[in-house]
């Protein structure tokens, strides 16, 4: 589904990414593990390109989004609906959280109040909030937990219908219980979309992530199955990293 | 020695309002009355007797339609600046432009609003040639609030946008002007505050002693400030004086004080950038 | 998409009127230097500065402005004599020693007295200072550019202060700290640590209120006299640029030798004004420490 093939990206005079080459499988969650700072978040950016937002952003090589050169589309904003991102940060729009679903489908042109409806109940249950919010889709979303908060941002983005779901370190501002809420809900998801996800917890890749790939200094060292990664690494680097 | 300087400072400071405010009530709360402000200036020598509500009426249609021209432009410039520019030359070049209009003294843009509104385009002493001038002259001031007032709205929600492959139009429309509309309002009434008060510019394109005509763009019209200065400066009535500025301060006073409390009450939502 | 569009309306309708504004300003400047052209080319820069005579009306008509000059430096000159000492005080209580409630009361204050007309200021200082100086120095008349001083001090007294707030706000934690546990008095470290610090921006916010005063036209008008004769103290009065442009402006035709003579003070009192800001934001922007 997306594929990197000898990607570079560089702010300025400053490389970030060097030739970076991977490919990552539909229906799959892929996790990026690394050093802080090794371009993991430069590379999920590249991806959705909101990296570009700064100006002296510059890239080379290729990414391709089923069969498309992402950096060849004319509007970036046709990409980032096909490629959805969820921050670190779990952020509420100041609306009502019925309006934080609809917020992006309003803009694609989902009109009609009923389909606006439809689209509301089916993407809250896809994220499992919606026991939990039916009776007050009107109040606030900045009143949800930072748990709930969480799952809202991804359904925000489902309720576009993405391709891509990438997600940066989406858990470690939540509390374990959030976290498995998360990590189950990635699960379900990841029948029906791509995801990757960068992480700092190695358990959480184990527990969630089919491969994982290991980045260092804006270079991918080694890609493999989660298990085989994480239990028997083949670069010094990723041995080095993982024994600290 | 020093402390004495340091808190001896604040006193003065504190002072100076009081004496401000405690002359202004005491000469001239006496004359502040309903007939005072409902009817036109009567008497013999025009202003001993009767009101200042034609003073009144015109300051507050000098401001609306110095409001009325420059708030938009000004909004736009701001989202010019916050939104769309923001790394860009012109922006840079912007930001010298406002603080250098910010500093310019106000009988200078009275100079050239006479020059061109008055003169060059013809509407004569006028309605329509203050508010254009007075227009002209709250607009830096309009466009630095207004700037800040976006720029406090979380860059959070831009990001989120962004992310979500929706314009910066929409983020704008659905989300950054409405939890900045508080501050924007705040910062149209300090504007307006800024307009009522200002009597150079309003001296040379607009204001009369006495307005005879019916109320219209182009006739010229009666101004609180402008009427203060002339009951004293011809020593017409010192007590009405007196009164014309309580009057005035007061209105000042009441639209700063709205400002202040739009922006405390409602501006909860708006997280500030570090 | 739709949307798209109204995207593109609203950028270019915002950069349009980001550029018309700076077009008004540059027009400003244009307009006062085009209508004073004539009289720069036929009298002279010399002569229009160092000419001591006005008479617009004369037979034979003189254009100087050097009493204007004259009177303008000594009314905001003098203001800044008062204000900047005052200022700069009461800006370090503010920041240094006053109790946190104590400096918001007062910052709110002098956030009131910014809010205050310049009329209401001039109108206070001839109702009441002039009649008090001339009661206590038994003049017969007290409008000087001394009153106008004294008055424009306190009008622009707010601004010093909240320069110099600042400034000192600015100044990291560390710095105190680090003269603290040197044991001096909090005194000494303000003024040998922190006041060094400060004194870039503190010097701004001084020039700038400087710049404010200078242009400063109701309250110099009921403030400093009004007469046409060169201010030889600075208990004499004068007639600051300012003033002379507003006194005269209504009644000079329009096209005239006196039109385009006081449109040529406004041209002095811009470039003056303006040098002053500009100056201050290149001193500023540069050292930024």
């Amino acid at each position: 589904m997306l594929e990197i093939k000898e990607f570079a990206a560089y702010y300025g005079e400053k490389q970030v990414l060097h030739d970076i080459t991977a490919n990552f499988n539909q229906n799959n969650i892929t996790a990026l593990i690394g050093p802080s700072g090794c371009g993991k978040t430069t590379l999920l950016k590249s991806i959705n390109r909101t990296a570009e937002l700064r100006h002296d952003f510059r890239v080379n090589g290729s990414i391709m989004l089923g069969g498309q050169e992402v950096y060849k589309y004319k509007d970036p904003a046709e990409i980032r609906r096909k490629v959805g991102m969820v921050l670190q940060k779990p952020i509420a729009l100041p609306l009502s959280i019925r309006e934080n679903i609809l917020f992006g489908p309003r803009y694609y042109g989902v009109r009609d109040k009923a389909e606006q409806d439809a689209v509301v109940t089916t993407t809250l249950k896809r994220v499992g909030l919606w026991n939990e919010v039916k009776d007050k889709l009107n109040s606030p979303a900045e009143e949800l937990s930072g748990g709930q908060l969480q799952r809202l941002s991804i359904g925000r983005i489902l309720a576009i219908s993405p391709k891509v779901l990438l997600l940066d370190e989406p858990c470690s501002s939540l509390d374990i219980k959030s976290t498995q809420r998360i990590e189950e809900l990635l699960k379900e998801l990841s029948s029906q979309l791509t995801i990757v996800i960068v992480t700092h917890n190695l358990m959480q890749a184990k527990r969630i992530a089919a491969e994982t790939i290991f980045m260092s200094e804006g270079t991918v060292i080694e890609g493999n199955a989660t298990n085989l990664l994480l239990e028997e690494p083949q670069e010094k680097l990723t041995q080095e990293f993982l024994s600290f | 020695m020093g402390r004495i300087c340091l808190w001896g400072s604040g006193l003065v400071v504190i002072s100076v309002l009081i004496f401000i405010l405690s002359v202004l009530i005491v000469r001239g709360g006496g004359v502040l009355s309903w007939e005072f402000f409902t009817s036109s200036p009567k008497g013999l020598f025009l202003g001993t007797e009767g009101g200042i509500f034609p003073a009144i009426v015109g300051t507050a249609s000098l401001i609306v339609i110095s409001i009325m021209i420059a708030a938009i432009p000004a909004l736009l410039t701001a989202i010019y600046l916050t939104e769309y520019g923001k790394a860009s030359t012109l922006a840079s070049l912007m930001n010298v432009v406002i603080q250098a209009m910010i500093g310019i003294p106000s009988i200078l843009i009275g100079l050239f609003g006479y020059a061109l509104f008055v003169v060059t385009l013809g509407f004569g002493i006028s309605l329509l040639a203050g508010g254009l001038t007075l227009a002209i002259m709250i607009f830096p001031t309009l466009v630095v609030l207004m700037r800040d007032a976006l720029q406090a709205v979380s860059d959070d929600y831009r990001i989120l946008g962004e992310s979500l492959g929706v314009s910066r139009r929409y983020v704008l429309q659905k989300i950054i002007l409405p939890v900045a509309s508080p501050h924007l309002l705040s910062s149209i009434l300090l504007a307006m505050g800024y307009a009522a008060g200002a009597t150079a510019p309003i001296m040379v394109t607009a204001a009369v002693v006495m307005s005879r005509g019916s109320a219209s763009l182009l006739n010229p019209v009666m101004a609180l400030p402008f009427h203060l200065y002339i009951l004293f400066s011809q020593h017409i009535s010192l007590e009405r004086a007196y009164g014309t500025a309580l009057v005035l301060v007061m209105l000042l006073l009441i639209i700063n004080l709205l400002s202040l409390y739009l922006r405390k009450r409602y501006g909860k939502r708006v997280v500030s950038n570090a | 998409m739709l949307s798209d569009r109204k995207d593109l309306i609203l950028k270019w309708c915002s950069l349009g009127c980001s550029v018309g504004s700076v077009l008004v300003l540059l027009s400003l400047y244009a307009f006062i230097a085009a209508e004073s052209l004539p009289i720069w080319r036929d009298v002279g820069i010399m002569s229009l500065l160092f000419n001591q005579e006005w008479r617009p009306l004369d037979e034979l008509p003189q254009f100087g402005f050097l009493t204007m000059l004259v009177s303008t430096l000594w009314s905001s000159l003098g203001a800044m004599l008062i204000a900047a000492p005052l200022g700069m005080c009461c800006g370090i209580f503010l920041a240094e020693f006053a109790p946190r409630w104590l400096s918001a009361v007062i910052r709110t204050i002098l956030n009131i007295l910014t809010g205050i007309p310049s009329v209401v200021y001039g109108f206070l200082g001839a109702s009441v200072i002039v009649p008090w100086y001339e009661l206590v120095f038994s003049v017969p008349s007290g409008e000087s550019l001394f009153c106008a001083s004294f008055v424009l001090s306190i009008m622009v007294v707010p601004y010093i202060v909240s320069g110099t707030y600042a400034a000192f706000n600015s100044i990291p934690a560390e710095y105190r700290e680090s003269g603290y546990v040197l044991g001096v008095s909090k005194m000494y470290v303000t003024a040998r640590i922190l006041f060094p610090l400060a004194r870039r921006n503190i010097i701004t916010a001084v020039m700038l209120a400087f710049g404010r005063a200078a242009g400063e036209t109701m309250a110099v008008l009921m403030l400093a006299g009004n007469t046409l004769t060169l201010p030889l103290s600075w208990f004499s009065k004068g007639e600051p640029l300012s003033a002379l442009i507003a006194l005269e402006i209504g009644t000079a035709a329009v096209g005239s030798r006196q039109y385009q003579a006081l449109f040529a003070g406004g041209l002095v009192l811009l470039i003056f004004v303006s040098s002053i800001n500009f100056a201050m934001y290149y001193f500023n922007g540069r050292g930024r420490s």
